[in-house]
């Protein structure tokens, strides 16, 4: 078997064409929001809406409506009152954050202990199961890029303005509150459909990592986008090939690449950065 | 009450004494999500303690999870100089180990069943059943041996450098500038957290260790104002949280685990509104009463 062979042999399997699919859809989502959320500290957001959404996830199974609503429905509420309970109390906002996703999760431990049946389903929630995506995820995938795309078409100026200066915004006459609860709608959104890739633990890697590595070597905005879109791609494509042929697990295989991404980039930048100050040193 | 409700609830209340006590640092130190952090790193150390080993359990098992947690902090404050963000410092370290450990118990360990739903989970109902023997006599359930341990090995570091901590918790920069070591009790501060953290996840699993971690401790940050005070009301608030929430379990037939992390969630909840001080309703009366009785001055 040559290479090329080996290369098109998942393709074979209509799971891993949707496999594959899905995560290249959800790699450039979460490249652009992701940039957001790295940008504005809201890594723990996007972790908390994860935890919160499982909540959310086991809901709707107990009631019967679609997955995706309960899990947005919390995770989204999540993200609200997190800036609620902040403004509120005299709490830390990750203090807050903490206290909110454990309520909803142990929300979800308990539903699940209602239904014995679920627990199967449990550990895919936790971990993903991206060699299970249906038709109808790939759709919700589909919206919630097109959602992403719209939204920053039309807002994207105005959104960066808030991230790099939340004050000079509002003077300048921007509706601050509105932006900052529409960005965090879309972050509940991004880790909804990802979830599905990834799961509930893993997902904040997909939003923050690339976006961290991408940030490594520049500030402009445009690129930081771009890179993080072309980092996740790199690292989700490499990851489940790897699975497929190490029988790893798909969500986790993708982020321990990712990490790795970061550790390398890491690494270069900080010989870079040593090599131009022992050459200034020299020059001068 | 049988002897298993008491060895589940004697756990339990040690469960939530000990993430009680360490989680008011945490909270005062804005490190909420380090204890996250820390508490989904330990599966790497896990797996790295069986892979060498081939045991599961033991104390191999916890020193491997334990200095997991350590490197994770440790991580996290070399990225956070290296100029990340905090949060993604956070965020980049515990997906990084977490995902790291699942791959490696795929690749090497594939035919082990080490449960990741108990690890995330736990489960307090078995605990009466792992008993410890020590020369053919029962010493009763492990759980309350390890969980113990941590919590007296908590206490008496605490106890030894108490002021030093309190210094570092209010006020980091004045520490250093006393001469305190800031930067080496910070890891032995975070040494507790990840040995009171592995400790409490065998038994309510890793992310409601969490929930015990924080809850109580910010329930008792809106009580009070005084650094003992908090303390105390942090490791009562705990213990009353994981007992009723034993008792509604057992009523309704659900997690013990997830039913201990609701209720800590409920007296939050009670707090929030009711706080003489801080809570939302006495600030809202008082800010009333403040109006009605001096117009002039207040508008």
């Amino acid at each position: 078997m040559n290479i090329l062979d080996a290369l098109v042999e998942p393709f074979q399997f209509g799971f891993m064409v949707r496999a594959f699919a899905g995560v290249s859809l959800i790699a450039v989502l979460s490249g652009i929001v992701g940039t957001f959320i790295m940008l504005r500290g809201l890594a723990f957001i996007g972790d908390a809406v994860a935890h919160a959404s499982f909540g959310g996830i086991v809901l709707a199974m107990l009631v019967g409506i679609p997955l995706h609503i309960g899990a947005l429905v919390f995770g989204f509420g999540t993200a609200l009152l997190v800036a609620a309970l902040e403004r509120k109390t005299k709490l830390q906002a990750d203090t807050s954050l903490a206290i909110l996703f454990t309520g909803a999760f142990s929300i979800g431990v308990l539903g699940l202990a209602t239904r014995p049946g679920f627990a199967g389903d449990l550990s895919s929630l936790l971990v993903g199961s991206v060699l299970s995506i249906r038709p109808a995820d790939l759709w919700w995938i589909v919206a919630a890029v097109i959602v992403a795309g719209l939204v920053m078409m039309v807002l994207f100026r105005r959104l960066v303005y808030i991230s790099f200066d939340a004050s000079g915004a509002e003077a300048a006459g921007l509706p601050v509150g509105w932006l900052h609860t529409l960005l965090l709608g879309l972050v509940a959104l991004s880790v909804v459909v990802s979830l599905q890739a990834v799961g509930a633990i893993l997902v904040v890697a997909l939003l923050i990592t690339p976006a961290a590595t991408a940030s490594l070597f520049t500030k402009r905005m445009e690129r930081l986008i771009a890179g993080a879109i072309g980092i996740g791609l790199v690292a989700t494509w490499a990851g489940l090939y790897a699975s497929y042929y190490l029988a790893t697990p798909p969500g986790a295989t993708i982020v321990a690449l990712l990490t790795l991404q970061f550790g390398c980039a890491l690494i270069v930048q900080k010989t870079r950065e040593r090599v131009t100050k022992k050459g200034a040193v020299h020059a001068a | 009450m049988l002897i298993e409700d008491f060895w589940v609830m004697l756990t339990a209340g040690l469960v939530a004494s000990s993430c009680g006590f360490i989680g008011v640092y945490l909270i005062l130190r804005r490190m909420a999500m380090v204890g996250d952090a820390i508490s989904h790193s330990v599966l790497l150390g896990i797996v790295l303690a069986f892979l060498a080993t081939r045991i599961l359990g033991g104390v191999w098992m916890f020193a491997g999870a334990a200095v997991a947690g350590l490197f994770a902090t440790f991580l996290i404050q070399l990225l956070h100089r290296g100029g990340a963000r905090e949060d993604a410092a956070i965020g980049v370290t515990f997906t990084g180990l977490f995902a790291l450990g699942v791959v490696l118990l795929s690749l090497y360990a594939g035919d082990v069943h080490l449960d990741t739903e108990h690890v995330l989970f736990g489960e307090l109902a078995y605990v009466p059943y792992d008993v410890l023997i020590w020369q053919s006599v029962e010493l009763g359930p492990r759980a309350v041996w390890t969980v113990g341990a941590a919590f007296g090995l908590t206490l008496l570091v605490t106890g030894l450098l108490f002021k030093e901590f309190k210094v570092c918790a209010f006020d980091p920069a004045f520490a250093l500038s006393l001469g305190i070591p800031v930067t080496l009790l910070h890891y032995v501060q975070m040494t507790l957290v990840s040995v009171t953290t592995v400790a409490a996840f065998e038994s309510v699993g890793a992310v409601l260790a969490v929930a015990m971690l924080i809850v109580p401790g910010a329930t008792a940050y809106l009580l009070t104002d005084r650094f003992g005070w908090m303390l105390g009301l942090s490791v009562v608030t705990g213990v009353v949280s994981a007992w009723t929430g034993y008792a509604v379990a057992v009523w309704l037939d659900v997690s013990i685990s997830g039913a201990m992390a609701t209720a800590a969630g409920a007296v939050f909840g009670l707090a929030f509104l009711f706080a003489p001080r801080h809570g939302v309703l006495p600030t809202a009366l008082r800010r009333r009463r403040l109006t009605r009785g001096g117009t002039g001055a207040v508008a």
